[in-house]
């Protein structure tokens, strides 16, 4: 195995405006369902750090994908650079992936019968182009670690509560943690 | 495929220029375009979404006729019945009143490109009609602006990253202005601070290193509180200040019977964040402060605006590149092109407020207005009292609405005409808020019947003469792209260094930014004509009536820009149901839990939503957000009928205390609305 690529999710950075999530939506002109890649906003009271609260996700590209491995049919690969592929043709819409996977990045497509996913834009990233949310981003919160191994990432976490358990499959993930300001507010009960 | 320039004329801080990738006649693909200096190759979450406007099932293909009128029953025209039909209700009228003032024309901000002028134009060239005036936008604001600095004048925002400090006042651009906040980012990557005073805590206030949720309308007792503590503590450069600021002895009296803890009573904060917030001011320098719309909303909010540009002007006196007001500017703007009524029109045209457009409308007299042409707007969505507007709306006779989809409005008009889409269509798009300036070309083939507004008014103009010779004087041969030759005035060929508006073929181009202004006018005798207070002192907002204890602010929502991109399926399904947003003691008062639906209600009228709880909603505030008229169902349930959830219900068309100096008419306390909030 070569290097492995991935994102990186500054959650410090991200004013959740959702830009990732519609750029991938508008760069594969797909349906309303599934969401290849999402925005997750968690309400506060549910996070240690009351305020700061989006997490943009997409396929993990996990190290260990478990969609792979429970496909019966070997829809799925990984390629040299770390990318976990689904072919659609091959798939028999089973589903089993998606009760596989922690994360909810494979996505059963209704009109299709066949499942779906992030596929991090590799005809781009074969042109030596970003992927369409990582492109989209206003402010940066979205990047494409290159190779996962040689990452530094100082100030980097590989989990952020509220993101599931990261020893099942090893996501191709690492999180900037948020950061609150100092708020005066009378909303206090 | 093909890549076109494209802009997106939306009423938005950020006036994007995209490129737009073409195949077999569709959209496949918007891009940001990396040439404009501001948004630099990205676009928001709407704009990623305009395939699914500009190929909407839903969109608009042939021009209609519903009759009898809000019957839903809906009848294909050809363009030469539905121009007939027109052309003949104005002559008639024209012939019954010896005059085309009941002709009118109310347009705003739907597509700011610059070919709207065009409609005005026409209207012009047939004579005096009437006209909605004023501005439901910005107008107290830019009052404030004007009386104070005697111009209006926005520094170039693309400094804001040099900053020290960017105090957001009343603005949130991580849902209004996404671009900005890469250059917020900035400026906290080189040590600066980003302060938002919101009483929401917004996106933009959770992201912020300082946050200050105070009483809406209390904004102008915050600066004045914090002025007058820099004041007492020696801060403010008093010999600076007496040359630069015309009044300031009238206004140093009145600081110095403030108090932190005054402020701290009016605003609701405590009095340690008055010395927080005039900390920022004094040690953070350059400071920009970004005075945003909303505040100015209110009665009081022209008002307010000055205490702003008092607190923002005095203490940033020591300022470097990027410090000042920021609020907005029209320097890259054209001006509509002068073009002669017909020989026999006499008279001038007569302007309704369009913030009470309803009243004014059914109170016209002599003659009355009997015809309306709306475009680039939505008003029974978006216009204060919008149960009293429908109301007015049916005492005319000829209701003609141009649209991409059919809108609330267009449910109740005569006639529907379907316009082209900015991707069928030339046009030129400039800021309010930046200074760059981008060209439009047509990317697609007409969409079915589609035709542009400049197109619309031609063939009516020409259908016009055909029946009435001499009745338009506009010139119905003009195509759009000589419009916008006459558009690229002298003045913005010296502003861009262009000699033609085509050299913005080549990629969008930034203007020069005009000079400040030179000094500031405490002692505003045009505010004393007006019967305002001269000095920025403090007027206190409105308090609730007992019977409608919440506030409610209709504020920008995130998925949609007014009436527009909320109905797309994408946005939607980010989106699905409209809310009422409380705090969790106000929903705990009322014994309301998360995703009860409620209904909402004042002396205006109710509607319904779903309740969302949320810690940042102050208990006497309630939010919900503007511009909804989405599908009305949701995972196949009929949630709301259509017009249950409309914000202009409930609001009242009540003035604010600026607006005629810059506008013509006072701007729309929108967020003057008190309600109470029960369990369906």
């Amino acid at each position: 195995m070569g290097k492995q690529l991935g994102f990186l999710v500054d959650t410090e950075k991200c004013i959740g405006c959702f830009g990732c999530e519609m750029a991938c939506k508008n760069e594969y002109q797909a349906e309303v369902k599934p969401r290849w890649r999402r925005v997750y906003q968690q309400k506060e009271g549910n996070l240690p750090y009351p305020e700061r609260n989006f997490m943009s996700l997409a396929c993990n590209h996990c190290a260990d994908p478990a969609c792979l491995k429970v496909c019966p049919v070997g829809a799925y690969s990984k390629r040299e650079d770390g990318i976990v592929l689904h072919d659609h043709g091959r798939c028999i819409g089973c589903r089993l992936c998606t009760m596989a996977c922690p994360y909810g990045a494979p996505q059963y497509n209704e009109k299709e019968g066949k499942v779906e996913k992030c596929q991090l834009c590799y005809q781009k990233i074969d042109r030596g182009e970003e992927p369409a949310c990582v492109a989209a981003c206003p402010v940066g919160a979205l990047e494409l670690i290159k190779d996962l191994a040689s990452f530094p990432g100082p100030g980097t976490v590989k989990e952020l509560p509220g993101f599931p358990d990261i020893t099942i499959t090893r996501p191709s993930v690492r999180f900037v943690p948020p950061r609150t300001g100092i708020q005066i507010r009378r909303d206090a009960e | 495929m093909r890549v076109y320039r494209s802009a997106c004329p939306c009423n938005c801080y950020d006036a994007c220029a995209m490129l737009t990738y073409v195949e077999d006649g569709r959209v496949v693909k918007v891009e940001g375009d990396p040439g404009h200096g501001y948004t630099r190759g990205r676009l928001c979450a709407k704009g990623y979404a305009y395939s699914r406007r500009v190929h909407s099932p839903e969109r608009l293909r042939y021009p209609l006729r519903q009759f009898p009128r809000g019957s839903g029953n809906w009848q294909r025209l050809s363009w030469e019945e539905a121009l007939d039909l027109i052309a003949c209700s104005i002559l008639e009228l024209k012939a019954r009143y010896g005059s085309t003032l009941p002709l009118a024309y109310n347009k705003y901000s739907g597509n700011f490109g610059w070919l709207q002028n065009t409609v005005d134009a026409f209207f012009t060239s047939l004579g005096p009609t009437t006209r909605a005036g004023g501005s439901p936008c910005w107008a107290a604001g830019l009052d404030a602006m004007y009386l104070d600095f005697g111009t209006i004048y926005n520094p170039d925002p693309e400094d804001l990253a040099s900053c020290r400090a960017v105090i957001l006042w009343g603005a949130n651009p991580a849902w209004t202005s996404v671009h900005s906040l890469a250059l917020l980012q900035q400026a906290r990557e080189r040590g600066g601070i980003v302060a938002v005073i919101d009483p929401v805590l917004s996106a933009t206030a959770r992201w912020a290193d300082y946050y200050f949720q105070v009483k809406p309308g209390t904004d102008g007792a915050l600066a004045l509180g914090v002025l007058a503590y820099l004041y007492r503590q020696g801060h403010l450069e008093i010999e600076t200040i007496a040359r630069y600021a015309t009044g300031w002895p009238d206004l140093e009296a009145y600081l110095q019977g403030l108090s932190p803890e005054w402020a701290a009573a009016a605003t609701g904060l405590p009095p340690e964040a008055i010395a927080t917030l005039a900390t920022i001011y004094a040690k953070y320098l350059p400071a920009a402060t970004w005075i945003g719309f909303g505040l100015q909303r209110h009665a009081n909010g022209g008002q307010n605006v000055r205490a702003i540009n008092a607190l923002a002007t005095l203490a940033g006196l020591q300022d470097g590149p990027g410090g000042g007001i920021y609020y907005a500017h029209q320097a890259t703007w054209p001006v509509e092109p002068p073009l002669a009524m017909p020989p026999d029109a006499r008279g001038s045209n007569r302007y309704l407020n369009i913030n009470n457009f309803a009243a004014e409308l059914v109170s016209c007299r002599e003659p009355p207005v009997k015809f309306l042409w709306l475009a680039y707007r939505d008003p029974v969505t978006q216009e204060a009292g919008a149960r009293q507007l429908i109301r007015a709306l049916d005492t005319l006779e000829m209701i003609v609405v141009v649209d991409h989809f059919l809108t609330p409005a267009a449910q109740v008009a005569d006639i529907v005409l379907p316009a082209a889409s900015l991707f069928e269509t030339w046009d030129i798009v400039s800021s309010y808020w930046h200074y760059w300036v981008a060209a439009n070309e047509p990317a697609l083939p007409p969409w079915f019947e589609a035709r542009s507004d400049l197109e619309i008014v031609a063939a009516l103009a020409a259908r016009l003469n055909e029946l009435a010779p001499g009745s338009s004087t506009f010139p119905v041969g003009r195509q759009a792209t000589t419009w916008l030759d006459i558009l690229f005035d002298q003045r913005l060929q010296d502003l861009l260094g262009l000699k033609s508006w085509q050299g913005l073929l080549e990629g969008p181009r930034k203007a020069r930014v005009p000079a400040p202004p030179s000094g500031i006018t405490l002692r505003a005798t045009g505010a004393g004509e007006a019967a305002l207070p001269v000095l920025p002192v403090y007027v206190p907002p409105l308090a609730p009536p007992p019977e409608y204890p919440l506030q409610l602010l209709t504020s920008h929502q995130q998925f949609g820009l007014h009436s527009q991109f909320q109905n797309l399926d994408w946005l939607q399904a980010l989106n699905p149901e409209p809310a009422i947003f409380l705090s969790p003691v106000a929903a705990r008062k009322r014994r309301l839990a998360d995703g009860d639906l409620a209904r909402v209600y004042n002396e205006n009228g109710e509607i319904i939503a779903r309740v969302r709880i949320e810690a940042g909603v102050q208990e006497g505030v309630a939010v919900a957000y503007e511009g909804w008229y989405g599908k009305d169902r949701y995972q196949g349930k009929r949630l709301f009928s259509a017009g249950d959830y409309n914000v202009n219900f409930l609001t009242s068309p009540r003035a604010t205390d600026m607006g005629n100096l810059t506008t013509g008419f006072p701007g729309c306390a929108f967020y003057d609305c008190f309600v109470e909030v029960c369990r369906l």
